[in-house]
């Protein structure tokens, strides 16, 4: 006779929110946030905007989109470390992705300036919070991850899908913080933004499907 | 420890974390640190007017763009004679 209850296995849940934090962010940030915020254009405006202290829709972005996505990874970073699939150097990396989780989340909890223009030291916490210090802490995070799966039968199936998206995503990044009048800033933030984050959601389900779909 | 316990506590954390930027952003409790006028001079970027005069040197744009959203900021009338034209 079958158990009824099954064993609680916590590494499913946290390598699972590295799907559910992303695809919930893409959700609230890229769609719903987006038109709650009467006149917010997303094109030509940044996704801090959303949360910035002159936002209507404040509290909903920095919590539920930026705190939560942070949260989200942070978790799933400790589900990585755990994996005792991968190699050292690929568990490794799970430290830089757990402080892209941190910096996320203090996103949330510092806000930008009115306009995102940010001269409070608030607004400057959250320059560094956001794209300055996540994106270079975040690709080391993906070439330490690539270089530890290169020889997995498995795993190394990401190591093409690091290299095409977080390259494009890295070129995004430095075109935004080079270029400051640059037109379509909004369209520029969400893919260099979005394209990490979904790479992430990749690894995530990747490493899901590998650990967990004989169980 | 046990799977169970482990995810109770991050579970825990997780719920701590959200509650902290709930706060922060409900209550508005970083209010102290938002002051966009802090110092002497144009927020984070300079911190007097010596200082700002050659920082807007090679900055112009950053510095039209503060004053226009501070205008009340003296040493941006003091800097920018005559007024920004806006």
């Amino acid at each position: 006779m079958k158990s009824v209850t099954k064993d609680f296995n916590l590494d499913k849940y946290l390598i699972l929110a590295g799907v559910v934090g992303p695809l919930t962010f893409f959700f609230t940030i890229f769609f719903l946030f987006d038109i709650m915020y009467p006149g917010y254009d997303p094109v030509n405006q940044y996704i801090s905007e959303l949360g910035a202290v002159d936002s209507p829709v404040r509290v909903l972005a920095s919590v539920f989109g930026f705190s939560l996505l942070g949260v989200f990874t942070m978790m799933f970073s400790y589900g990585l470390y755990r994996t005792k699939e991968l190699s050292k150097l690929a568990r490794f990396s799970a430290l830089f992705f757990f402080l892209t989780g941190v910096l996320m989340f203090m996103v949330g909890v510092f806000s930008c300036d009115a306009q995102c223009s940010n001269y409070s030291i608030r607004g400057l916490i959250h320059s560094y919070s956001s794209s300055t210090l996540q994106t270079p802490i975040m690709a080391v995070g993906f070439i330490l991850f690539a270089l530890g799966v290169l020889t997995h039968k498995r795993f190394r199936v990401l190591v093409p899908v690091i290299a095409v998206l977080g390259g494009t995503s890295l070129v995004l990044a430095y075109i935004r913080a080079t270029n400051y009048d640059l037109t379509h800033v909004g369209i520029y933030q969400r893919l260099a933004i979005g394209l990490p984050y979904f790479l992430l959601a990749i690894i995530a389900f990747v490493i899901y499907r590998v650990r967990f779909s004989d169980v | 420890m046990e799977d169970k316990q482990r995810g109770v506590i991050v579970l825990i954390f997780a719920l701590i974390l959200l509650g902290v930027s709930f706060a922060v952003n409900a209550f508005d409790l970083l209010a102290p640190f938002g002051d966009t006028k802090v110092g002497e001079g144009f927020g984070t970027l300079c911190g007097s007017e010596g200082e700002c005069k050659v920082f807007c040197g090679s900055n112009m744009g950053r510095c039209l763009e503060y004053c226009k959203l501070n205008q009340d900021n003296e040493v941006c009338n003091k800097i920018f004679v005559g007024g920004l034209e806006i």
